[in-house]
């Protein structure tokens, strides 16, 4: 019925090829860089995991989060400086407050926690970056295939 | 009241009074502003006095002070008003009455509605007349259910109080709606709101008549399409109804408007409560008691703020 709903329309074959498709929303001052760092160090991480930079993490809207879901992503990632390094100096603590709000109504809304995770990560966590990534994205395996927000 | 009103205009102090005045049936009122003192006699005060008329507030003190009628519940959307600086505390006067509850028009569904005459309040409940005689319909049934949990005694904010506080014996929780929904598995809670939102024509009413949606621009609106769609299907209906609760996270006062407007019957509320239990439980906020209190989401509390690593 609807086109941007990409799970409902998916064959028994795609089934068994599945992989997780994940949306990843990074500080640029902090996750951004340890990704980076991550890279450059040559580590390795599942590569499922799509990532969009934003200026802080007091910069992911909820909606953001909300619409990913709409669309169908498996999961989705939200990271920034640790508490007390935010280059804007507030901005971690005011994304704190919202998306502490927005994991209980994700799941209240009937998304499995599973599909959402928040970590701090600073760009020296190369090394925790690929962890997380690595973790986050067995986790949603684990969840399976999103069906969809309109799923009934 | 009424008096008081004319009094106002009168002196000039506002320009404008907004009030209930007679619907178009006797079981129905609808929100009326008055604008000359002679007019303040069409002032009416009773159970069917359901609409929270502060959404008019904002454009009306736009033009000069303005007086309003409240009830209890609406007045907390005021002070939400004035805490997110859209109006001023001294821009408007607060007529607050004491309110035993509006009524839920659903309670007159056995009754003929072409023979009411009146609709007042009763000890037990609502009094209906009828050329037929005077039947009393019952509290639990007769209340709109945000009254069943009522817990205000009288108004949060005023200028003038009329009526006598009311002793409140909450029958229900104000919860209730939402318990059953959370011990369902995401899943399940999911295929619940997408059979709801299947029902959503998108038509606004929800948003329109909320005090605490006053964006002159709404995401909704925005002729890119890139939020939600012009059509409806279940998932920009999703989308929408989300971000709406997100974007009234610590300021809806929990009036009970949007749901009660919504032409497809769609549980508004169950979201509603849910985001202001989250709200107070985690942040220890309740929306619509200080009007000093910075906006919920536009501020953090160090210590005590939950972190989302740490659980
Ligand atoms: S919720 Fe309380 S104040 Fe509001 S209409 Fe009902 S009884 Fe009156
Ligand atoms: S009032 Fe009802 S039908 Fe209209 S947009 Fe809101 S929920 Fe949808
Ligand atoms: S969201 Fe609904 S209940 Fe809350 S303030 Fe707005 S109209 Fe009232």
């Amino acid at each position: 019925m609807k086109t941007n709903n990409l799970k409902a329309e998916e064959t028994q074959q795609e089934k068994e090829i599945w992989e997780p498709r994940i949306i990843g929303f990074l500080c640029n001052w902090c996750t951004y860089a340890g990704a980076d760092l991550a890279g450059s160090s040559r580590l390795k991480y599942p590569p499922n995991i799509r990532v969009v930079r934003v200026p802080c993490s007091g910069r992911v809207n909820p909606q953001l989060i909300i619409k990913a879901f709409e669309r169908g992503f498996d999961g989705v990632l939200v990271s920034g400086c640790h508490p007390g390094d935010c280059h804007y100096s507030k901005g971690n603590y005011f994304a704190r407050r919202r998306i502490m709000l927005l994991k209980q109504m994700l799941e209240y809304m009937g998304i499995e926690p599973e599909r959402f995770h928040f970590d701090w990560i600073s760009a020296a966590e190369g090394q925790k970056f690929a962890e997380v990534v690595e973790q986050f994205t067995e986790q949603v395996r684990k969840a399976g295939p999103f069906k969809g927000v309109g799923a009934r | 009241m009424r008096q008081k009103a004319k009094e106002l205009l009168e002196s000039g102090e506002v320009k404008v009074v907004i009030g209930y005045g007679q619907g178009s049936a006797p079981f129905k009122s609808t929100p009326i502003f008055i604008e000359k003192p002679e007019d303040a006699h069409k002032l009416i005060w009773n159970p069917t006095c359901v609409n929270n008329l502060t959404v008019y507030l904002r454009d009306a003190c736009r033009q000069g002070k303005a007086a309003i009628v409240v009830k209890p519940c609406d007045a907390r959307s005021i002070i939400e008003l004035i805490r997110e600086n859209q109006i001023e505390r001294d821009d408007v006067v607060i007529l607050a009455m004491s309110c035993p509850g509006v009524l839920n028009l659903d309670a007159l569904a056995e009754i003929d509605l072409a023979d009411v005459k009146s609709v007042e309040w009763h000890q037990n409940g609502i009094a209906i007349k009828t050329n037929a005689g005077e039947t009393i319909i019952p509290s639990e049934k007769a209340f709109a259910s945000k009254c069943l949990s009522c817990e205000l005694a009288e108004s949060p904010i005023a200028d003038e109080k009329f009526g006598e506080p009311i002793e409140r014996h909450p029958i229900r929780s104000k919860y209730a709606d939402i318990e059953e929904l959370e011990k369902m598995l995401p899943e399940e809670r999911r295929a619940y709101w997408a059979r709801q939102f299947a029902r959503c024509i998108r038509c606004y009413a929800c948003r329109s008549v909320c005090p605490g949606c006053y964006c002159k621009e709404c995401f909704t609106d925005k002729p890119c399409q890139l939020w939600v769609l012009r059509s409806t299907d279940v998932e920009s209906n999703w989308f929408f109804h989300f971000s709406r609760a997100m974007h009234t996270a610590g300021r809806c006062i929990a009036c009970g408007e949007c749901e009660r407007v919504c032409p497809m019957g769609i549980p508004l509320m169950r979201l509603n409560q849910k985001m202001r239990k989250e709200v107070r439980e985690m942040f220890g906020e309740e929306a619509g008691t200080n009007p000093e209190a910075p906006p919920t989401l536009g501020t953090f509390d160090l210590k005590k703020d939950p972190d989302p690593c740490s659980e």
